[in-house]
């Protein structure tokens, strides 16, 4: 289970991505409901994962961000 | 439709966008110009370089419309050409392997892959009779396999450090994605193959 501070990340990594504001960003948001998160904002998020993480994704981790939950679990 | 001949160019149409295979006049300055960016070029783990026309000439005359297709994207509504497939075709065992570039990044993230991509799938298994349709992105390409899985092809494997990174001396996952004619009729009405 992703801990708040992880999932808090998750919105503003999305957020910035999808250039919203963070209370746009749903907790159950994810590719299939969030109609903006399209493929320019899912390279522009995973660039920012890695960047947050100092390294890059494996591919497990890459095809495992379906959701604001999922990417708070590679946060935390 | 009329039945399948050999060599014969693609020339389809979905609603945005007119898909056919390039022919020479095709080679131009807007191509060379994506063909050397690197955020054209970066995620496809292949080196910017400019090219020329006689080049590009050459390259579309490799394609023959029957086991190598380079297929353009273009709108519908100006013409303009916005980037392409090329479609190699296993005629033996009849899959089609797709790779794309959408080269003007004005219409990045605006769902052309996924609606051109649906327009060649129906035509490819429809038309050309292919029996399966493979993708096979590197694992770098994070845009591309967003796209393949909100398309709903299946991932059937990563390949581990398949193909060597162009920026460096480290190699990089190849993951493969296919798609049946029968999960792609099952898809279309929204139920499972």
């Amino acid at each position: 289970m992703s801990n708040q501070s992880s999932v808090d990340l998750a919105r503003k990594l999305l957020a910035e991505a999808m250039r919203v504001e963070l209370k746009d960003i749903a907790n159950e948001a994810s590719i299939e409901t969030t109609l903006n998160w399209d493929s320019l904002v899912h390279a522009q998020l995973m660039v920012a994962i890695e960047d947050h993480l100092g390294r890059e994704l494996t591919s497990d981790e890459v095809l495992s961000v379906e959701s604001l939950q999922d990417v708070a679990k590679l946060l935390s | 439709m009329s039945g399948f001949r050999k060599n014969r160019p693609v020339d389809i149409s979905s609603a945005r966008f007119r898909l056919r295979s390039l022919e020479r006049t095709d080679a131009s300055a807007r191509w060379s110009a994506w063909a050397s960016d690197p955020d054209v070029m970066g995620p496809l783990n292949l080196v910017p370089t400019p090219l020329s026309v006689p080049g590009m000439q050459q390259y579309i005359a490799e394609h023959d419309n029957e086991s190598a297709y380079l297929v353009g994207i273009f709108l519908r509504s100006t013409g303009a050409h916005i980037g392409l497939y090329n479609i190699d075709c296993d005629l033996m065992h009849m899959v089609a392997n797709f790779s794309l570039m959408i080269g003007d990044k004005a219409h990045w993230g605006h769902g052309v892959v996924n609606e051109t991509r649906a327009a060649l799938l129906d035509h490819f298994f429809d038309y050309r009779k292919m029996e399966k349709a493979t993708g096979t992105p590197n694992a770098r390409n994070f845009s591309a396999i967003l796209n393949y899985k909100a398309q709903g092809w299946k991932l059937e494997g990563i390949l581990r450090q398949q193909v060597k990174s162009v920026t460096g001396s480290h190699r990089l996952d190849q993951l493969q994605f296919g798609m049946l004619p029968a999960d792609w009729r099952a898809l279309k009405q929204g139920t499972s193959a």
